[in-house]
């Protein structure tokens, strides 16, 4: 009897190192997964921004965007990951009520030059954790770089994207979309796919920018009236625009907790960034309305595929805040409306004589700040952390945190862009602009059997 | 060590593996030298190339 009771527990101590193994790996292999997810989110955006420009700069457009991928990885490795860690409670690196940040267990966790930063057979999750937030970085700063295009200078460009995606967005996270952060504990902010945190971030920083660099020599006409400059290749765009929506797949698979580790929230379910409950069933329900809301809102808004396929993306931005709480012909509604303010507000924003070449401003901007108070409208009551006496999700808080989120994009990208001008970095000269980016400072062509070198029609303003 | 490793035994690995193990600091800055010197020899390229067309 009792040797058979020893066998048994020999064959349990078996059975459970072997299930742990299999969660360990398991959870390890789910992060992974997002990564290419979010690569082909850089591929859509490369496909995007190439085909919304004109063909004398359609290859300068693409550089812009692998320069961007290539430099967020070392700087995120060397701060980005950091600033998660130390900075949730505000400027002071103190440490938050559950004790996973401030200045000690940011250099435990994410010191670049400590162990836990490398290949550790202990470890097997800062690599993935750090890859998955290394791309939520890359894909932050891509959303700046279409509209910038056809004008902005490459190192110049590329430091703002280091700005934007190794310093910026990550402090927007850090208080905003980490259980420690001082949003979260002192307002109840949820924020569950980044609405804020990444569109309203990035979308700002892009206003900050554009103001700074001016609209492409021919956008608008002495009388301000605004012309179209058609990008040289609509179906290389819309392509682009599919293929940053299968990837943000990946992006809303790493904002959830893998449960059953030391690190998870808990076991048998997943959990979103702040500890509370999600499912993968809840949030495809939302997603896949918020794209089909946003979609058909902006048809019937604009009949125009570009702005169509924008605003399906706009709808996944406007529920991304609550995909985990909202009841799914809720989200569909909430994508409309999101698919109806994007294009007013880009018309809006043309009218202020400000040249946003992709919409960048109003879709991830304006529409990341009404997926962060759709929250407040819509799901107000929940309590923001799965602590007891935890603050609820509230209007009031939602707004706030709106408001930070846009100066904290704004401000950032302003003051950088401006200091960038001063030093001669921002803008390409005139002449270069005119004759196309491609033939001045790219050493291959577009188009070499068809384009020859000839510029495109011209503007009635050039 | 700044290249190769001191491991000679897998199982008796239990954390940290990797190649350069104990001199870290040094890998780190020179990443950081080459990413500033690829966005200094950037600007001058972009800037020789901006000269020309003028």
């Amino acid at each position: 009897m009792e040797e058979q009771i020893a066998a048994l527990a020999a064959e349990l101590a078996a059975l459970k190192e072997t299930t742990a193994g299999m969660n360990k790996t398991t959870a390890e292999t789910f992060y992974w997964l997002t990564i290419p997810l979010m690569v082909l989110i850089h591929a859509g955006f490369l496909s995007y921004e190439m085909g919304a420009s004109r063909a004398k700069n359609a290859l300068a457009s693409g550089i812009k965007n692998i320069l961007a991928f290539a430099f967020i990885i070392p700087t995120f490795y060397y701060a980005g990951w950091f600033i998660y860690w130390a900075f949730p409670t505000g400027f002071s690196m103190a440490p938050g009520p559950i004790g996973t940040s401030g200045l000690e267990y940011a250099l435990a966790a994410a010191s670049p030059v400590g162990t836990a930063m490398g290949p550790n057979v202990a470890d097997s999750a800062t690599g993935v954790f750090f890859g998955a937030f290394a791309m939520f970085a890359a894909t932050t700063a891509s959303i700046m770089s279409g509209a910038l295009i056809e004008r902005v200078q490459i190192v110049g460009f590329t430091i703002l994207a280091i700005v934007l995606g190794s310093f910026v967005w990550i402090l927007g996270a850090a208080w905003g979309w980490h259980a420690d952060g001082w949003l979260v504990t002192a307002l109840g902010y949820h924020d569950f796919g980044a609405s804020g945190v990444v569109h309203a971030i990035a979308g700002f920083f892009t206003l900050g920018v554009l103001i700074n660099l001016g609209a492409r020599v021919g956008k608008f006409n002495a009388d301000g009236t605004a012309n179209a400059i058609a990008g040289h290749s609509m179906p290389a765009a819309l392509v682009g625009l599919m293929l940053i929506i299968a990837g943000f797949w990946g992006f809303l698979m790493g904002c959830v907790i893998f449960p059953g580790e030391a690190w998870s929230w808990g076991s048998g379910i997943f959990h979103n960034i702040y500890g509370t409950p999600v499912t993968l069933s809840a949030m495809t329900f939302n997603i896949l309305m918020g794209f089909a809301g946003g979609a058909i809102a902006a048809w019937v808004m604009t009949h125009d595929p570009f702005w169509m396929m924008s605003g399906a993306l706009g709808g996944i931005i406007s529920v991304a805040g609550g995909l985990d709480l909202y009841w799914p012909p809720m989200a569909f509604v909430i994508g409309a409306i999101g698919g109806v303010i994007m294009p007013l507000v880009a018309a809006r924003v043309e009218k202020l004589k400000i040249d946003d070449a992709v919409g960048a401003v109003a879709l991830h901007g304006v529409v990341g700040v009404w997926g962060v108070v759709a929250v407040g409208i819509f799901a107000a009551g929940y309590p923001a952390l799965p602590a007891e006496g935890a603050p609820t999700i509230t209007l009031y808080g939602q707004v706030l945190g709106a408001l930070v989120m846009a100066v904290l994009g704004f401000v950032p990208g302003y003051v950088t862009s401006l200091v960038l001008k001063k030093l001669n970095l921002l803008r390409v000269p005139k002449e270069a602009e005119v004759i196309g980016l491609d033939k001045v400072k790219v050493p291959i062509e577009a188009y070499p059997e068809f384009f020859g070198g000839g510029l495109a029609t011209k503007t009635p303003a050039e | 060590m700044l290249v190769g490793t001191n491991i000679t035994d897998w199982a008796a690995v239990d954390g940290a593996y990797y190649a350069g193990a104990g001199t870290e600091a040094i890998w780190l800055f020179l990443s950081m030298i080459l990413c500033v010197a690829a966005l200094v020899l950037g600007a001058r390229h972009e800037k020789g190339a901006y000269k020309r067309v003028k």
